[in-house]
């Protein structure tokens, strides 16, 4: 059986490398790192993976349509942010939210918590 | 038919039965008339008085409305009549009519009833100089102000700024505004206040109503917040007179504090932001040179970061010391126990005790109690005579030995945290257990403004 894949959204590179050796420490492969809007949407929407990570502040714009793409698709995805899990509005609650920063044993139990 | 009584016995009579002081002079000014009533008015007898002169009792040569006008009604032979200071220094009304070549005199005292006249007439104007200044006031003061007289609101007045703040039309009377309101909708946390249920109807009731948000919405979609208060006006007996209530627009103040909430928000992002980069750094950097001190280096720093959760949390005010031992220990929480009563903590002393607890569990996980499968610790405070007590007691665990060599945790717990909290933290290496105690003055760690 082939390795998990996990898109990851993340507009800080060095948070966002951090990010992928965690998942690759956890048995994951990358499917790709976005750190633009435009970019995590067409990813989104054609990539090859099994759940997301999401920044929800991008250089300041919202995370949420990248997570509306993710949901059409009836795959998981899960949030990371510093602002404090306030900031997720009603459709998206359900998801897990990580507080940044996080640790490894902080994003296991989140991916599980996804479903996976 | 009974005879009528003699004219003398007649003229005694009706003088005395008229009751009011009344004397007659001749041209010469000499007393032949002086009843009773007059004894009394001038505290003079009738003896002593008939048939002596007028001014030997009352000197001509002072000068008095009085005389002036007796000698004025002698002179001209016709009835005066008035009210002046008396002779005797009182205040009478008086009629003065010629009688014979002299003058009948009928004088009334009118001293008791010119005082209360004075009296209220003060009592009026200082009345009015009160309304005066209390509407001075009214319409100076940035807060509207209303007030009924029914429960009702049939009859309602305000002030300058009570019309501005609902912005009532100016042919409107404001018992319509209030009660049939056009132009605005007044909602409490978004759902909808009727007429009735609003502060001054309630106070009209009978009701206090302490501070109260209520967001006025304009038709044309102005939006203005009131922080309004209402109460009962009462009489000395109890009974209700009426209601008065009061807002002020505290629009500008709350957008100001949503603001600051923005930017505390926004701040505490990039804090976190940050702290997530140095994380990224530091494992980048050492992951495959040093897993150990990567290891530790993100373990404080993830603390460090669940400590400011705290904080951000509650504004960066204070927090709970309860909480910042469960957080730095969650590590190793069911085999913690907690014992002391809860208390406000400083900023600074959160992190400071949060990463100093933080050092000792990490070290009793991995020398200490918590390395063996019953280990246990109990962490206990108290707070006496203004000094704060914590003593943490490792047990349970293998024998301790003293380190040979002191690290960066025990340094940090012994000089970075007594510095801190301006006292004295010792780590004592007993062979059964670790022990550390920190006794501080409770001025140094304890944010008093937030109670607790």
């Amino acid at each position: 059986m082939s390795n998990r894949r996990a898109l990851v959204v993340e507009d800080e590179v060095l948070v966002g490398m951090l990010i992928e050796e965690m998942l690759r420490d956890l048995g994951y492969e990358i499917a790709g790192l976005s750190t633009h809007l435009d970019h995590a949407l067409a990813l989104a929407r054609t990539a090859r993976f099994d759940v997301a990570l999401l920044d929800i502040n991008l250089n300041g714009r919202q995370s949420f349509p990248v997570a509306d793409a993710i949901r059409a698709r009836g795959l998981p995805f899960l949030f990371a942010t510093g602002y404090g899990s306030r900031i997720v509005p009603e459709p998206y609650c359900n998801a897990p939210i990580l507080q940044k920063p996080f640790s490894l044993e902080e994003l296991k139990v989140a991916l599980q918590r996804a479903g996976l | 038919m009974p005879s009528p009584p003699d004219a003398e016995t007649l003229l005694d009579t009706i003088l005395e039965g008229i009751g009011l002081p009344f004397y007659a002079v001749d041209k010469d000014w000499r007393i032949f008339l002086y009843n009773s009533a007059a004894e009394r008015h001038f505290g003079q007898p009738a003896e002593k008085m008939i048939g002596t002169s007028l001014w030997e009792h009352f000197p001509q040569d002072r000068p008095s409305d009085r005389s002036r006008l007796l000698h004025d009604a002698m002179a001209r032979r016709e009835t005066l009549r008035g009210e002046t200071l008396s002779l005797t220094g009182r205040h009478v009304s008086y009629v003065m009519f010629p009688l014979g070549e002299g003058l009948g005199v009928f004088v009334r005292d009118v001293t008791d009833r010119r005082n209360a006249e004075k009296q209220r007439e003060e009592a009026e104007e200082a009345l009015r100089k009160r309304t005066l200044e209390l509407e001075a006031v009214l319409e100076t003061i940035p807060t509207g102000v209303w007030f009924t007289t029914d429960p009702d609101l049939r009859h309602v007045v305000g002030n300058r700024r009570a019309i501005e703040l609902l912005r009532i039309p100016r042919e409107l009377d404001l018992s319509s505004a209030l009660n049939q309101p056009s132009g605005f909708t007044v909602f409490r946390d978004g759902i909808e206040v009727p007429p009735e249920a609003r502060p001054l109807h309630r106070a009209a009731r009978g009701e206090t109503v302490p501070d109260v948000v209520l967001e006025i919405r304009f038709d044309n979609g102005d939006r203005r917040m009131l922080l309004m208060r209402a109460a009962p006006l009462r009489s000395k007996t109890g009974e209700l007179q009426g209601a008065v209530a009061a807002a002020a627009d505290v629009t500008e103040r709350l957008r100001y504090e949503d603001h600051l909430k923005l930017l505390l928000n926004e701040l505490n992002h990039r804090v976190k932001n940050t702290l997530a980069i140095v994380q990224s750094i530091a494992t980048l950097t050492l992951k495959d040179v040093n897993p150990d001190a990567r290891a530790t280096f993100e373990e404080r720093l993830l603390n460090l970061s669940a400590v400011h959760n705290l904080l951000t949390d509650e504004s960066w005010d204070s927090t709970s010391l309860a909480a910042v031992a469960r957080t730095s220990l969650r590590a190793a929480r069911e085999r913690v126990s907690f014992d002391g009563d809860d208390l406000r903590l400083r900023p600074k002393s959160a992190v400071a005790l949060s990463m100093a607890l933080h050092e000792l569990g990490t070290n009793a996980l991995k020398y200490g109690a918590l390395s063996t499968e019953h280990g246990r610790i109990s962490v206990q405070w108290t707070i006496d005579n203004d000094r704060f007590r914590l003593r943490w007691q490792e047990t349970g665990g293998p024998p301790v030995s003293v380190p040979e060599h002191r690290g960066f945790g025990s340094r940090m717990i012994e000089r970075g945290l007594a510095a801190e909290l301006q006292g004295e933290v010792r780590i004592d290496w007993q062979s059964q257990g670790v022990v550390c105690t920190i006794d501080a003055p409770i001025e140094a760690i304890h944010d008093r403004g937030s109670g607790a």
